[in-house]
């Protein structure tokens, strides 16, 4: 994955055809398009809304509009790891709170933000399903469970180094 | 099938709603986020009934009739959730109602008051930002928005252009444009038809009826003012009279008594137009049948500002088929500013000139910078229907009041061929009465002049006219069939254009009109709009053309003088320096790199 | 109480879905339906029913969808049988689509278990190898295969037809009904939409019958229900219980202790106190979703209420009026009752909203999202309002 404040065209239309050589361009598979540029670059921008629209053949502002909507299509800059902190009660009965300042002590950032070298975001998240392994966070697609302060700050350095 | 409403036996047919049903019969269903022109989208929950057997109340406007249904409609949970949806509504809705432009037509506000609102269940959450984006056409208010998602529904499916959209979800959504980057930078067309669907204030045009008011005040200005054809087959509804009425000389005294030094019209400019775009046509056959070149054909027309700026940035390929000519609103500055001025002795310089116009993109056309032909801003102020009813009123004018009077000369004389330009169909009309006869000599073959096949609220209407017995000049039209497309509202522009893009159209000429129903339907019109107040409309248009005595463009005195005096002849080289413009190529978002 | 435990267990693939290749359909619709099956996604739709509705539907494409967008907080029992027995569910499917017709099968996978659908992807795999899946399924003439559709972040997506929207690359926005999906879903076309445990259920009653199923669980909910327990227990995690399970039972099971209050069905479900754990789980008393969530008396009910509206807050779609806009009041009020300025008045304000949402929202989510505040309310005024 590459994150940087700039994004080239060229870098885009690339990625893209290497996603479309796996994928038609039904308009079911939208959503997975755009799940892999979010892979990719960490996040959606105007160009990419261009580009997919193109191939789709669905306006670029709907895209915009469709990726709005959820919350693991950002539309904004985004960092190459999305740390997301389950706030669910189940989580918060067994001190997910705490794992939050352990790690916005560790990266420096604040829920909501974006580290400035573009490496860590951190939001919260909605019920990760991992409840009876409370509390828990996901890092992209990784799952970590049963945590502690100590143990979510080992696992950020992990990612410092990646 | 029967079903009941409120006990009472009704008809319906499978595939009715609720809605329409109740409304065949009498029944008042409130709605909000229904309009009659855009798909169903059952987001406001104000039009929410009782059904038997249904453990939730049922929206009337989606819900689809089946046999022996037992409806109520005003039940004392219905009405207590209708009032609770309206307050909900309220309280996220921020902005003083006196000084709203829809003050007294919102639909907000008269739900509240038909749902006797004396207050809300809490104080309202957060307050007004005043953020408003401002464009030369349209101001978006988005502290208004009630999130009905109208505006959303006429950008999309009337008019695929796409410009607004739903962003965000929840506590955060709103209506948007790409990535935030507003209007100005997408590729929104100025239509207006968003403000003539929005219930509330949250979409107006942007006003210029304050400056109008100081070039009026100001003495050492000379303000000349002209009205479109489309304006006065509806400022009556601004006043209360029915839609459809005509109040073309009521509204020449109005303007009179604003003050304005002379009242002129845009049809006469509209009657020009027919003479430069007909031409133009002509030439452009000529160049394609005998020197046979390319992208010259079809042709079409360039009078809807709306229509210009979607194919700019949707066909910009295409561009070279448009015709050059200006639109009415914009040949009528420069003449002014130069021939009028000149035969008046009034400086051009002092000279304001204003347009009464049933469009908000009028606004947007003015201000392009290519138009400053007389070497000033050609047109200075538009103001659309709506604007004028305003300052009328403002200056205790009331329409029904106004006795009949007459335009001013030159540029008050027109044709009936100009004054169906305010309708769908209008403008091919006219280049046909006058092109038919400029080839052949002869009067075209319809009964009483009326053209019907391009007439009607279809959205792409087609026709064929074979021509024969051509004077000498024109053989090489000998027999052949002119074939030409009418489009109204911009999804129906779009139909026509991929087959113009295609190859696949064998059309000559072909009128665009980016409203629906043509200018009559325009985005500066009065609020509300429907297919019936835009058939109104249209029908009065259809009486104005019937009851002028002159039905051809090219029989108007005034243009043939224009000519004589100051153009010399249709396309000559004045012609084409004040009369004709260019396009550009726009992209879709230019801030996309 | 007999242990119920089947949903979890492993069988012999394949056994089920021959079977029913053995029946013809409109038994199988006939079995599903007298075995009482009904959703466990929480609306407890009657399975059969769906499936009799689907089939009789005229259309040549349709689909069969498994909804494995579990986002209800507190709820994980949909991923412990996709990491267990997803073959099972697989299974259902086929089945399901044999029965109504449809050649074309999707597993719509909450984005949150993104780490789930490799395996998932093995498990379709090995199944296509032993021709389970594909074409000419066990050599007959029934085709049908599963793809996984990943979910990007959106709990109304829960909701099938909103479910259906952003399958077809839409918002996840809850659309009119009717018409329902069993009549007009996935482009348009019949679709059968259900729960994981659902369709892991089917195999069960295909192959040991609809009395066999009936005879579990309560008179009105056969079967066993998968609830995910977490909280203040020892033993967290999830237990199959037979439907009509008093809730102080299923305490004990888990070994809880000091309980205050029980939340049953997560953030739109309903918070009980000790005074109502006589109650059952099932669809005659508290239905659920699976979601038991057990707070000790340590705990502050504000916190619980808090937790749950700033979710809603979250994740109401936002098109309809009474969910979008009343939910806000909510959030509002709990920051009230914790000043302690709420008065009686706008507490039933809150309640008039609260109808009015559950009367008049689009969907589930917004019907259902004042649940737990006015239970809380309910059940623990005292504590609140002191």
């Amino acid at each position: 994955m590459t994150v940087s404040s700039k994004i080239s065209k060229k870098e885009i239309i690339n990625e893209l055809d290497n996603i479309l050589s796996k994928t038609n361009l039904e308009r079911e598979n939208l959503l997975c398009v755009l799940e892999e540029l979010v892979r990719k670059f960490g996040y959606l921008n105007d160009i990419m809304a261009v580009e997919v629209g193109k191939r789709f053949g669905v306006d670029p502002n709907e895209i915009y509009s469709v990726a709005s909507f959820y919350a693991f299509l950002p539309v904004k800059k985004s960092g190459k790891y999305k740390i997301r902190i389950c706030r669910t009660i189940s989580c918060k009965l067994k001190n997910a709170d705490k794992i939050v300042e352990a790690i916005e002590d560790e990266i420096g950032i604040k829920f909501g933000g974006t580290t400035k070298d573009m490496k860590f975001t951190l939001e919260r998240a909605n019920c990760l399903g991992m409840c009876d392994k409370a509390p828990a966070m996901l890092i992209n697609d990784k799952v970590y469970t049963e945590l502690t302060p100590e143990k979510a700050k080992e696992i950020i350095r992990s990612y410092k180094n990646k | 099938m029967d079903i009941y409403i409120n006990g009472k036996k009704c008809k319906a047919v499978q595939g009715e709603t609720i809605l329409e049903i109740a409304g065949k019969n009498g029944v008042r269903i409130p709605t909000l986020c229904y309009h009659s022109d855009l798909c169903l989208a059952g987001n406001c929950r104000i039009c929410v009934v009782d059904v038997d057997g249904a453990r939730t109340l049922q929206t009337a406007c989606t819900a689809m009739a089946s046999n022996g249904m037992k409806i109520w409609t005003n039940t004392p949970r219905v009405i207590k959730a209708r009032k609770m949806n309206i307050q909900l509504l309220l309280g996220s809705h921020f902005g003083e109602c006196y000084t709203c432009p829809r003050n007294n037509n919102c639909e907000l506000l008269k739900l509240a008051e038909e749902y006797g609102i004396e207050e809300l269940p809490f104080p309202k959450k957060g307050k007004r930002t005043g953020a408003l984006e401002i464009t030369p056409s349209i101001t978006r208010d988005p502290d208004k928005c009630i999130m009905c998602g109208r505006c959303v529904r006429t950008c999309e499916e009337l008019q695929g252009v796409h410009a607004v959209k739903p962003v965000g979800r929840s506590n955060d959504i709103h209506i948007g444009t790409f990535f935030n980057q507003g209007l100005m930078h997408t590729s929104c067309t100025m239509c207006g038809q968003c403000i003539n669907r929005c219930p509330t204030g949250a979409l107006y045009e942007t006003s210029c009826v304050q400056p109008v008011w100081d070039a009026l005040a100001d003495p050492d200005k000379y303000v000349v003012v002209q009205t479109a054809p489309a304006v006065r087959a509806a400022l009556g509804e601004e006043f209360g009279m029915e839609p459809g009425s005509r109040v073309t000389g009521k509204m020449v005294a109005g303007l009179r008594r604003l003050g304005f030094n002379k009242v002129f019209d845009t049809q006469f400019t509209a009657d020009l137009t027919i003479i430069e775009e007909g031409t133009e046509f002509l030439t452009r056959l000529k160049r394609t049948l005998v020197n046979k070149e390319k992208g010259l054909l079809p042709m079409t027309t360039s009078c809807s500002p709306g229509w210009i700026k979607y194919i700019e940035h949707f066909y910009p390929e295409l561009l070279t088929h448009v015709s050059t000519c200006k639109s009415p609103q914009q040949m009528f500055g420069p003449l002014a500013k130069t021939y009028f001025a000149e035969k008046e002795g009034i400086n051009p310089a002092k000279m304001i000139t204003v347009s009464i116009m049933p469009c908000v993109a009028k606004k947007y056309e003015a201000d392009r910078p290519e138009m400053n032909a007389s070497g000033y801003k050609d047109v200075d102020y538009v103001l659309t229907t709506r604007e004028l009813a305003k300052m009328m009123k403002m200056a205790g004018l009331d329409l029904k009041d106004m006795p009949v009077e007459e335009y001013d000369n030159p540029f008050g004389i027109s044709t009936g061929a100009a004054v169906i330009f305010g309708a769908t169909g209008g403008v091919m009309e006219a280049a046909l009465r006058t092109v038919y006869e400029i080839v052949t000599g002869r009067e075209i073959p319809f009964k009483n002049l009326d053209i019907t096949p391009v007439r009607g609220m279809e959205d792409v209407k087609e026709a064929g006219i074979t021509i024969e017995g051509v004077k000498e000049e024109y053989k090489f039209l000998e027999g052949a069939k002119v074939k030409v497309a009418v489009a109204h509202s911009l999804s129906a522009a779009k139909k026509v254009m991929d087959k113009v893009r295609s190859g696949e159209a064998d059309y000559h000429f072909i009128e665009i009109m980016a409203c629906p129903g043509g200018c009559l339907g325009g985005g500066g019109q009065p609020i509300p709009t429907s297919p019936e107040i835009r058939k109104a409309r249209a029908r009065a248009i259809y009486e104005e053309d019937e009851a002028m005595t002159i039905r051809k463009s090219h029989e108007n005195p005034a243009i043939k003088k224009l000519y004589e005096d100051f153009l010399e002849k249709p396309n000559s080289h004045k012609a084409h320096e004040l009369l004709h413009t260019h396009y550009l190529k726009r992209k879709r978002f230019d801030k996309v790199k | 109480m007999p242990a119920a435990g089947f949903v979890l267990e492993k069988r012999k693939q394949g056994e089920a879905l021959k079977k029913a290749f053995e029946i013809n359909r409109a038994e199988i619709t006939d079995m599903i339906k007298d075995s009482g099956l009904k959703g466990r996604g929480g609306a407890g739709f009657p399975t059969g029913l769906k499936m009799y509705l689907c089939g009789a539907a005229a259309d040549t494409i349709k689909y069969v969808i498994c909804n494995a967008d579990e986002g209800e907080p507190g709820t994980f029992k949909d991923r412990v049988i996709l990491e267990t027995v997803p073959e099972k569910v697989f299974e259902g499917m086929a089945i399901t689509a044999y029965v109504i017709g449809a050649k074309e099968g999707i597993i719509y996978l909450r984005g949150e278990y993104e780490y789930l659908k490799a395996g998932l992807e093995n498990t379709l795999d090995g199944m296509r190898k032993n021709n389970l899946l594909g074409e000419k399924i066990l050599g007959g003439n029934f085709d049908f295969d599963i793809k996984i559709v990943l979910g990007a972040g959106a709990y109304v997506c829960g909701e099938e037809t909103a479910l259906i929207e952003s399958l077809e690359g839409k918002r996840g926005e809850a659309k009119n009904k009717p018409p329902f999906p069993v009549s007009s879903g996935l482009f348009c076309h019949p679709t059968l939409v259900s729960n994981v445990e659902t369709f892991c259920n089917i195999p069960h009653i295909v192959t040991e019958g609809a009395q066999w199923f009936k005879n579990i669980g309560s008179e009105k909910s056969a079967g066993t229900k998968l609830v995910s327990v977490s909280g203040d227990v020892k033993k967290p995690g999830v237990y199959e219980i037979p439907f009509g399970m008093k809730v102080k039972d299923l305490l004990k099971l888990v070994e809880a202790g000091n309980t205050k209050a029980v939340d049953i069905g997560g953030a739109s479900g309903i918070v009980i106190p000790e005074s109502q754990f006589d109650r059952e789980i099932s669809f005659e008393d508290i239905p659920t979703g699976g979601s038991v969530i057990v707070f000790d008396k340590t705990r502050k009910m504000i916190d619980v209420m808090e937790n749950f509206m700033e979710f809603f807050l979250d994740e109401s779609c936002g098109q309809c009026t009474p969910c979008r806009e009343g939910t806000k009041y909510f959030v509002d009020a709990v920051e009230k009752i914790k000043n302690g300025r709420i008065t009686d008045q706008e507490l039933k304000n809150l309640r008039d909203i609260s109808n009015c949402m559950k009367l008049t929202s689009k969907c589930g989510l917004g019907q259902s999202s004042t649940n737990a505040f006015i239970s809380i309310l309910d059940n623990f005024k005292e504590e609140l309002l002191s």
